[in-house]
């Protein structure tokens, strides 16, 4: 990443471990971050407010190195030359930060709101008083893009669906049964938790970073603890860390079995959908059995965890593992052999690799496009150094890569935790709490792929800035795209499921 | 398809009894705080209150005299409490904590002179609806055994959708009791609301509650709809939903499991009935 | 006295005609004209009824020209053709009144009254014609007429092209009916209609004149492949005109292949039959596919039009079949189906055109996909509309559902023939036909959902207001008559069997088909125990109880599902009534709680048969292109454009190489149009002296 700083001409200065610092003045950021994007990946684009100023900061990542480089620029007033004409995967970004920040991305060919639709476009939630929200008056729905063509209509789905499912609304546009276009439309789940971060402590603020999304609480989690400690300098042990890539598995897990239900589900097969609803459950019962908490809620704790891995949790875990292996064998060459199944899969939702290239997507759903990224091999943190895993990329980009890609990572939890049981982590619970300040990347891999969090802690280690970048953030954006490459109404379900993105992560 | 169904068969009942009996696999998992007024002393409240980071345990005063105010429906199990205070803090594992009125899951105890002085379970005020709303639960029993829910997602993070979802797993199965989740309102007799609610979803909450005929029911899944949880103070937070609709049955956890869920909605339609009882918990059977 | 009455109904339309000269200077003399044509047509009624029940009537006209002199005649078969005219043409009277206020100033106005009347008074002409001049001459006027008639608007966009190829296409149709006459002989002095029927002729020349009657009377009738007018000529016309045009014009064709194949030419071998059948049931099946497409609503009427006019020649081909088969009772049957179906859809066609007028007049639109919502805003004409369409899509117990059953029914009757290719050849035909009808009630379900059901999808749908009392009524009426067609089968199946009758000869049809068990219960032990004679004291009539052939094969009596309807339906409302007033609530729609309800969000007609285009690609070669506007391409849409294209397999594989042929030939014989004077005195030399030579 040095190198690649260089070529470009800068002089970067290290931060945290593994971070390579740039401050630069706006054109310099921007002729920078618009050759960098041409190397490297543009991981995150956000703003902050540091003593009234704005300022912008980019994450690049590259193959092969396990180093970040961070470019700020301070802004001078509330506009700035948009990326995103030269760099698409900076598109949504530059959206939230207009609408969270009020910064306004010149030139940016659609900035319409990401999140707040029906809002007052003069308010800024990030920086404006937060008692002015609640006296805000609703403002008029933005122009929702339409179709034209003849007896062309729209159908809305939402943001009240069908099913216990999380509120969001879709838009089709349809010619009758041919699915011509999807206007997704979020939002409806903001709880603005990063702007509830700032002033808290890095305990109280750990609260927020696990009830971010439900069912990736531990890899968010980790992600935000991970950033507080090296922003903090705090150091983890090798029990610690191994107790961590365990319960990182476990979660992987139980999201894999609930995803691959709601596939089964949505195809129409109601017995694999039931074997792996049943099978998230067990994992569920194992994570209560090793930290008091179905979904390992109050298990972390800045500098190790919170508590002990209790020993009933270990048995129960150990004798589980071989029924697993066993259900999801035979799962999944059932499924393989099952043609209904693997039609309504094969070719629905493509995304091509070279459009998917652009939006720089991660986790299952980038790895079906040939993305071959994951953060525990790329940038390793807690144990996954030690760890022997593998990596499956697919470049077919339908819902059945996306599918097999998730079978794939099923195997590989289950290998990871072998491992990891073998050596059982002895830990003690950690009781340091975070008092200095500094400012810090931390990530793990969410069941959804890379959670990506940057934290700003005060001198007294309390939360200045969290930014949340979890992996439904860049995975959504191709979605609506995948959606119209020539699918029917009927494939619709099968395309959301296959998907398996979370809105709260989205929303936050 | 012959070996799916082979494959099913194979795979045996996993059903909990629940809740005919105990789930003894499922009540491991901590659902509740217990408060345990004779142990408590002014100095353990004081210290429980400054490291809830909710709203659930308040306390005011000092050591001499003051008053602690703990409540359970803004309780999202984080255990600091039970870590900093375990002799009046414990963890309850039964999953039956739905409750019919807020005020069961209140407790208030106040001491004098460095001495517990009084306690009072629930909120502390009559509730004038109460009765009101014990006739309706009885006559809810119309719905005994069947009863479809909507659920409406008015801003959770998912973790009480995932529970919910559970409940048509094999381990669950809701359809026995009688239980269906139904995608229109129009054939509703419940709502189920998890998440805070927020700015963006009160309107479509509010019309979806319009869209369903009498009777009706509302059930409040989560501490986020109860109170708010951790997100209380959330500026695009509308407020607690018996704010917005009249709730009927509080099932708090942060996510409660699917037993409490369960549990919750047997309460509902008068098959079950409360443990919490004026914030004291019923171990009886 | 039939004729008598004949000759007065003529008197009054040419009195219209005249009056309609009036409206130049006076508005309202439309008013005057509308009430001409409209007793005209009444009397015509009369005169129908009067022709289905007495014997038939002759009368020779002292004009003469060369090739005979001119004669008209009325019998029961040119009463059930003359009752459905009279009909249509009071329902069309009536609504023209107001109608014509909105197809332009008062010289059109005047057009179209005139002509209209003149239209009507040719028709009347042709039915009554005894022989095969006046036939033509009628035949010729009404083509005439009919194309000015289409041609009125002809500032419209299109319709002179529409009226042109009808025009071309009836003339086309108009030669091949003259040589077909010429061919058997109706053109020798003294032949009338009456003495062709009873001549036999030699093979040869009697299967040409079977090719040339079923070609030139099927250019008229739409028959496959010479429908292609029909669908650009029909939208084209004024509604009024539409509604003749469909309602009556067509059938005039199947009135003169009625007239030329089954009673004038003698025995036919069997293969006119499979001929008829097969073209008729190929056309029924290509006519309803492409009314699903269409998203014009007058344009979808049309095909369906096309569809009906298939099934009925299909019927004409199911008689030939009995009659080659000396099997007249049968044959009867069948021409029940054709006439009843001919009348039947006169009627539902009518008033589904008279109420796609009103809807245009109210909308200021054809085009479905923008219609929606009409049922709250046009309170008489949508239940009008509603009861034709239903008919018409062939649901019970409306009078569209008895013809199109009977003549199934009758196709079934193949199982008691021998030859198997017969069978067979009816049994496809039976099932085309049936996938047809189911075809056909997707099509009407498509049509009144989309025109009136819901909410308005543009602004003009939304603000769309009632149309004048005169239209009202007009639709209503023929609304009415469907349903006391439906609810009382002596009156259509009556006129039917007694035309039937006299064609094909066989004793006793409408005893068979509508068996009397009101006079002779007796003999009707299982009819009259399930309650056969319920109103036998009420009704002067044979029965009630429809029987195609024999009890034990089928039967259905549409006044008593008529009435068990409506008991059930008043049992239903009295009880709901007595339970007490329950507490109402209103609501929006459901939509999952979206922000903004739009009258976008709701399926369209084009949308509602979109996957019809995939399950019939084959006919219809349908593609699909979406294009957009990018500001950034691939990215960031700003608009998006979705088209959808098919082929109609007659216009791109028959018409198009046609004309394309058409086209080089006369460009190859343009070298003799050199222009050259001397070369003209030459051509006409020549022919001189061929003259010479042939003499």
């Amino acid at each position: 990443m040095a190198e690649l700083a260089q070529v470009v001409g800068l002089n970067p200065r290290s931060g945290a471990e593994g971070e390579l610092w740039v401050e630069c003045d706006e054109t310099q950021f921007d002729s920078a971050a618009r050759e960098l994007a041409t190397r490297a990946l543009l991981s995150d684009l956000f703003a902050s407010i540091t003593e009234g100023v704005p300022s912008l900061t980019a994450v690049f990542s590259t193959a092969g190195d396990s180093s970040w480089l961070l470019l700020r620029t301070k802004l001078a007033d509330d506009h700035f030359h948009s990326l995103t004409p030269a760099v698409h995967a900076a598109s949504w970004y530059e959206r939230e930060i207009a609408e969270m920040y009020g910064l306004h991305p010149d030139g940016h060919p659609a900035a319409q709101p990401l999140r707040l639709h029906d809002w007052p476009h003069a308010y800024r939630p990030m920086r404006d008083p937060l008692n002015e929200m609640k006296s805000l008056p609703h403002g008029h729905g933005d122009r929702v893009p339409r179709v034209r063509g003849q007896g062309v209509f729209q159908l809305p789905l939402g943001p009240v669906r069908s099913g216990p499912q999380e509120s969001a609304e879709f838009l089709f546009n349809s010619g009758g049964e041919d699915l011509v276009m999807v206007a997704p439309r979020f939002g409806y789940k903001m709880r603005l938790v990063e702007r509830l971060a700032e002033g808290k402590s890095v305990e109280d603020a750990l609260l927020l970073a696990e009830r971010l999304a439900g069912i990736s609480t531990f890899a968010n989690a980790l992600a935000f603890v991970q950033a507080a400690e090296r922003a903090a300098g705090i150091e983890v042990g090798e029990e610690t860390r191994r107790a961590r890539s365990l319960l990182n598995e476990l979660e992987r897990l139980h999201h894999h079995f609930g995803h691959l239900g709601r596939v089964a589900d949505s195809t129409g097969m109601a017995v694999p959908a039931a074997q792996y609803a049943a099978l998230k459950e067990e994992v569920l019962r194992i994570g209560a059995d090793l930290v008091g908490h179905r979904y390992l809620r109050g298990a972390l704790a800045p500098g190790g965890l919170a508590l002990q891995l209790a020993e009933v949790g270990r048995r129960h875990l150990a004798a589980a593992i071989p029924h697993w292996e066993k259900n999801v064998k035979r799962l999944e060459s059932l499924l393989e052999d099952t043609a209904t199944f693997i039609d309504r899969l094969d070719s629905t939702a493509v995304l091509a690799v070279d459009y998917a290239a652009l939006h720089n997507l991660v986790g299952p759903i980038g790895r079906s496009t040939g993305a071959d990224r994951d953060c525990r091999r790329d940038h390793p943190y807690a144990a996954y150094e030690n760890l022997q895993f593998d990596v499956l990329v697919k470049s077919q980009g339908d819902a059945l890569a996306r599918v097999r890609i998730v079978f794939f990572e099923i195997r590989q939890a289950l290998r990871l935790v072998e491992q990891l049981i073998e050596h059982w982590p002895q830990t003690e619970p950690a009781t340091e709490l975070v008092t200095k300040g500094g400012s810090a990347l931390g990530w793990a891999e969410a069941p959804g792929g890379e959670a990506l969090h940057f934290v700003e802690l005060d001198s007294g280690g309390r939360v200045r800035r969290w930014r949340a970048r979890p992996p439904a953030v860049v995975n959504w954006h191709p979605y609506a795209h995948a959606c119209a490459s020539g699918n029917n109404l009927t494939d619709y379900p099968v395309i959301e499921a296959s998907f398996g993105l979370s809105h709260s992560e989205f929303d936050r | 398809m012959s070996r799916w169904i082979a494959l099913g068969l194979r795979s045996g009942i996993k059903t909990t009894s629940f809740p005919k009996a105990g789930d003894a696999e499922a009540s491991n998992v901590p659902t509740a705080i217990e408060l345990n007024p004779d142990r408590l002393t002014p100095e353990l409240a004081l210290a429980a209150a400054s490291v809830c980071p909710t709203d659930a345990i308040i306390a005011d005063g000092d050591t001499t005299a003051g008053a602690l105010a703990f409540d359970m429906g803004q309780c999202i199990l984080c255990g600091r409490c039970v870590r900093k205070a375990p002799q009046a803090f414990a963890y309850r594992r039964d999953p039956r904590v739905g409750v019919v009125n807020r005020g069961n899951l209140q407790t208030r105890v106040t001491w004098k002179e460095g001495r517990i002085a009084a306690v009072e379970r629930g909120d502390g005020k009559p509730d004038p609806a109460a009765e009101a709303k014990e006739l309706r639960r009885r006559a809810n029993r119309m719905f005994g055994h069947s009863l479809h829910i909507r659920h409406v997602d008015a801003g959770s993070c998912n973790g009480c959708e995932s529970e919910l979802q559970l409940l048509t797993s094999p381990y669950y199965d809701l359809a026995r009791l009688g239980i269906f989740f139904t995608p229109t309102p129009r054939h509703a007799d419940a709502l189920l609301v998890t998440g805070v609610v927020t700015r963006q979803m009160h309107s479509a909450l509010t019309e979806t509650f319009a869209a369903m005929p009498e009777p009706k029911l509302v059930v409040a899944a989560g501490v986020c709809a109860i109170g708010g949880g951790c997100f209380a103070s959330g500026p695009t937070n509308h407020g607690p939903l018996d704010s917005v609709l009249p709730v009927d049955v509080y099932i708090p956890g942060c996510p409660p499991s699917p037993s409490a869920l369960i549990h919750g909605l047997l309460l509902a339609i008068s098959r079950a009935e409360e443990r919490h009882r004026a914030g004291e918990a019923d171990d009886g059977s | 006295m039939a004729l008598e009455l004949v000759f007065v109904a003529i008197g009054c339309y040419l009195a219209g005609a005249v009056i309609a000269l009036g409206i130049f200077g006076w508005k309202a003399a439309r008013y005057l004209a509308a009430a001409a044509g409209t007793v005209g047509s009444l009397v015509l009624v009369v005169a129908a009824v009067i022709a289905l029940t007495s014997t038939e009537l002759t009368l020779t006209l002292p004009a003469s020209t060369p090739l005979g002199g001119f004669e008209v005649r009325t019998n029961a078969l040119a009463g059930m053709f003359l009752l459905l005219t009279g009909l249509l043409g009071t329902a069309i009277s009536i609504y023209s009144s107001d109608y014509t206020a909105h197809v332009g100033g008062p010289p059109r106005q005047a057009a179209l009254f005139g002509l209209l009347s003149l239209c009507l008074a040719s028709l009347v002409l042709l039915l009554t014609a005894g022989n095969a001049l006046t036939f033509l001459l009628a035949w010729e006027l009404m083509s005439i007429l009919t194309y000015l008639l289409v041609t009125i608007e002809y500032d419209h966009e299109g319709t002179p092209q529409a009226a042109f190829l009808m025009l071309a296409l009836s003339e086309i149709g108009f030669v091949a009916m003259a040589f077909g006459f010429a061919l058997i002989g109706a053109f020798d002095p003294g032949r009338d209609f009456a003495s062709l029927a009873s001549t036999s002729l030699p093979a040869g020349t009697a299967n040409a004149a079977f090719v040339l009657f079923l070609f030139g009377f099927g250019a008229k009738a739409g028959l496959l492949p010479l429908q292609g007018w029909l669908p650009e000529a029909h939208p084209a016309a004024p509604s009024n005109i539409s509604a003749l045009l469909s309602a009556v014009v067509v059938k005039m064709a199947i009135y003169g292949l009625v007239l030329t194949t089954i009673v004038m030419l003698g025995p036919p071998p069997i293969w006119w039959g499979y001929l008829a059948l097969g073209l008729g049931v190929v056309t029924a099946a290509y006519g309803i596919l492409f009314s699903l497409l269409a998203h014009d609503l007058k344009r979808a009427l049309a095909f369906s039009t096309v569809e009906n006019l298939g099934f009925i020649v299909a019927m004409v081909g199911a008689a030939l079949i009995f009659k080659s088969l000396r099997l007249p009772v049968l044959e009867a049957l069948a021409l029940v189906a054709v006439t009843l179906h001919a009348l039947n859809h006169a009627i539902l066609k009518g008033g589904l055109f008279l109420g796609a007028g009103s809807v245009q007049v109210a909308t200021g639109s054809r085009d479905m996909d923008r219609m929606g919502g009409l049922w709250r805003r046009m309170r008489w004409t949508a239940p009008a509309f509603f009861v034709v369409a239903t008919g018409l899509a062939g649901v019970p117990p409306l009078n569209g559902f008895q013809s199109e059953w009977l003549g199934l029914m009758v196709l079934l009757q193949s199982h008691l023939l021998h030859d198997p290719a017969v069978r067979l050849a009816m049994a496809a035909a039976a099932a085309l036909l049936a996938l047809t009808f189911a075809l056909a009630v997707t099509a009407y379900i498509r049509i009144i959902g989309g025109v009136f059901l819901g909410a308005g999808r543009s602004r003009e749908a939304q603000h769309a207001l009632e149309v004048p009392l005169t239209m009202r009524v007009a639709t209503g009426l023929l609304a009415v008559t469907a349903i006391a067609l439906g609810l009382l089968p002596p009156l259509g199946i009556g006129a039917a069997a007694t035309a039937a009758q006299q064609v094909s000869g066989a004793p006793g049809v409408l005893d068979s088909v509508l068996p009397p068990v009101f006079l002779h219960p007796e003999r009707f032990a299982l009819p009259v125990k399930l309650g056969g004679t319920f109103l036998s004291q009420v009704i002067p009539a044979n029965g009630l109880i429809v029987v195609p052939t024999s009890p034990d094969f089928s039967s259905i009596a549409p006044t008593y599902i008529f009435i068990s309807m409506a008991v059930v339906i008043a049992i239903v409302a009295l009880l709901l009534r007595l339970g007490g007033p329950r507490p109402r609530q209103t609501r929006q729609v459901w939509a999952g709680a979206i922000p903004h309800w739009e009258p976008s969000m709701q399926y369209t007609a084009t949308g509602f048969t979109n996957p019809l285009r995939f399950i019939f690609g084959t006919v219809y070669r349908s593609t699909r292109h979406i294009e957009g506007d990018y500001q950034q391409a691939p990215f960031f849409a700003r608009t998006v454009r979705y088209r959808h294209t098919f082929i109609e397999p007659v216009e791109e594989y028959l018409y198009g190489p046609a004309v394309r042929a058409a086209q080089r030939v006369s460009q190859r014989l343009g070298i003799f149009q050199s222009g050259n004077v001397s070369l003209y005195l030459l051509y006409l030399f020549a022919v001189f002296i061929i003259a010479l030579f042939l003499r």
